[in-house]
């Protein structure tokens, strides 16, 4: 530990002056031509989803016409399970227990999303480097380094295909550099006409047996909910801030979410029905944590978000009832 | 307590609130250690060149005993890691210190505090129990994923996350 130790205190310089930060300028225009070419383009393709040592393939199609974007994202090993997004709608389609459930987009934004604030607090975190060219799925990629200037996040690398800007292959990376979750095409059409009918749900969700779960609504996203944090996280900015409902719970649940712009954080507080005993634990998989914890006796905290487990519990524990 | 401890060395508990902590401080030897762990964090972070190494029994009993080792080591397995997760949190700690300074970040975070809470969410992580993902987990991921600039760049692709049967995963 120690040599390591010292190892790590020699080493950070060395790895700074490596490589030298391109100017801001052109990382941003990249991840805007990102956020552009993720909505605006038609292109259907098979990408793998990888974590630890746990992979899913899946088969995703995008198309834009004169109705808005819809886009299905079919898992394809495992049990079966679907994703259909219409334009502000989102449905998940789960047969195995023959349930649709149904998320509408309350804070729709106009694409291309990331806004310019956005970007700023996006560069207050993190030094954005242009990398070099990488062939990914058959397609020459332009790539790009974010290294977190803390440790309450992850890094990040993006391959985006050199012409239209389509992010082919995008992973995070922990403080030891080491990839903590994937997704990377493998292989890709990008443009030309979409087949309808592959945008269609392929079960028969008006048959005997399928349900919907329309749970997934909120109130106006100005909702104040009477919860704050103590200590805000260096670069995460609130973004929102509602009481939603939540299915299987009795009573509406308050939510907050703070982003650094790359990544975001989300806190559900939770009224425990009397008798229930709070929680207190943390769970993990690929580069999503969440840290459970109670606060104020009758309630419960639960934090998640694409970001290190040390970021989920300093939310979690800095959380407190205003009196509002 | 430890909040309140890191509020009391920043100057920024009420003058009741300051009071307690002292009486804790007199009363609790934790108290005392972490009061000079933080301090420890706090020298690091300003880069004053005083370190205070006048660290507890325990800790320089502990340090005294660790072997210098000079050949690498194999990784450690990841059970070993957690058991050991609790003893390292003091280094990791420092580490992290390090590096959030030599990051050029010093100036632009609340330095003592996060250091603190990294110290002490770190012990707090070995005791955690681990829960599988439940049906409220993925009503939640599902809830977050649309705040997610991660939709924004890719679309639905990240959706994944909310349905993924993949099992969870030991921390790190």
């Amino acid at each position: 530990m120690k040599i390591w130790l010292v190892g790590l205190l020699f080493a950070w310089p060395a790895i700074l002056l490596a490589e030298t930060p391109a100017p801001p300028s052109d990382g941003i225009t990249w991840l805007q031509k990102i956020a552009t070419a993720a909505h605006e383009l038609n292109y259907s393709g098979t990408f793998i989803y990888q974590y630890g040592s746990h992979v899913e393939t899946s088969q995703i199609v995008h198309a834009v016409d004169s109705t808005g974007e819809h886009e299905k994202l079919e898992i394809l090993n495992g049990v079966p399970r679907e994703i259909v997004r219409n334009n502000d709608e989102v449905q998940c389609f789960l047969p195995s227990t023959k349930t649709v459930k149904v998320e509408k987009r309350i804070q729709r934004k106009p694409f291309p999303a990331l806004l310019p604030e956005e970007l700023n607090n996006l560069s207050e975190s993190y030094l954005i480097k242009m990398g070099d060219h990488e062939r990914i799925a058959g397609f020459d990629c332009q790539t790009l380094r974010l290294e977190p200037k803390d440790g309450l996040r992850y890094g990040h690398r993006l391959w985006a295909e050199s012409n239209s800007g389509l992010l082919l292959k995008a992973s995070m990376l922990d403080e030891k550099n080491e990839v903590v979750e994937q997704m990377e095409f493998t292989q890709l059409q990008i443009g030309g006409p979409i087949d309808p009918e592959m945008l269609k749900p392929q079960y028969p969700v008006k048959s005997a047996g399928w349900h919907y779960d329309l749970s997934g609504q909120s109130e106006p996203a100005s909702t104040e909910t009477g919860w704050a944090v103590r200590n805000p996280l260096a670069g995460f900015k609130k973004i929102l801030e509602t009481k939603r409902v939540i299915s299987g719970k009795p009573a509406p649940i308050s939510h907050i979410v703070y982003s650094d712009g790359l990544a975001a954080v989300s806190i559900f507080i939770e009224p425990l029905a009397s008798g229930v005993k709070p929680m207190k634990g943390v769970a993990k998989r690929g580069a999503l944590n969440i840290y459970t914890t109670p606060v104020d006796e009758n309630y419960q905290v639960t934090v998640l978000g694409e970001v290190p487990m040390m970021t989920v519990m300093e939310l979690g524990n800095s959380v407190y009832f205003t009196g509002k | 307590m430890k909040y309140d401890l890191s509020a009391f060395m920043d100057d920024e508990l009420e003058p009741d609130a300051a009071k307690a902590v002292l009486a804790e401080l007199k009363r609790n030897k934790e108290m005392r250690d972490a009061w000079l762990d933080y301090h420890l964090i706090g020298d690091v972070m300003r880069q004053t060149g005083i370190i205070t190494l006048n660290l507890s029994e325990g800790f320089r009993d502990k340090l005294a005993l660790e072997p210098a080792i000079l050949a690498p080591r194999r990784p450690m397995r990841t059970r070993t890691k957690i058991a050991a997760l609790s003893a390292a949190a003091s280094l990791a700690a420092v580490a992290a210190v390090a590096w959030v300074v030599l990051q050029g970040n010093a100036d632009k975070v609340k330095e003592d505090k996060i250091a603190a809470t990294v110290q002490s969410n770190a012990a707090m992580l070995a005791s955690l129990p681990r829960y599988p993902f439940n049906s409220t987990t993925r009503e939640y991921l599902l809830a977050h994923q649309e705040f997610s600039p991660s939709t924004t760049m890719q679309g639905v692709a990240p959706y994944i996350r909310t349905v993924s049967d993949g099992g969870e995963e030991a921390n790190r």
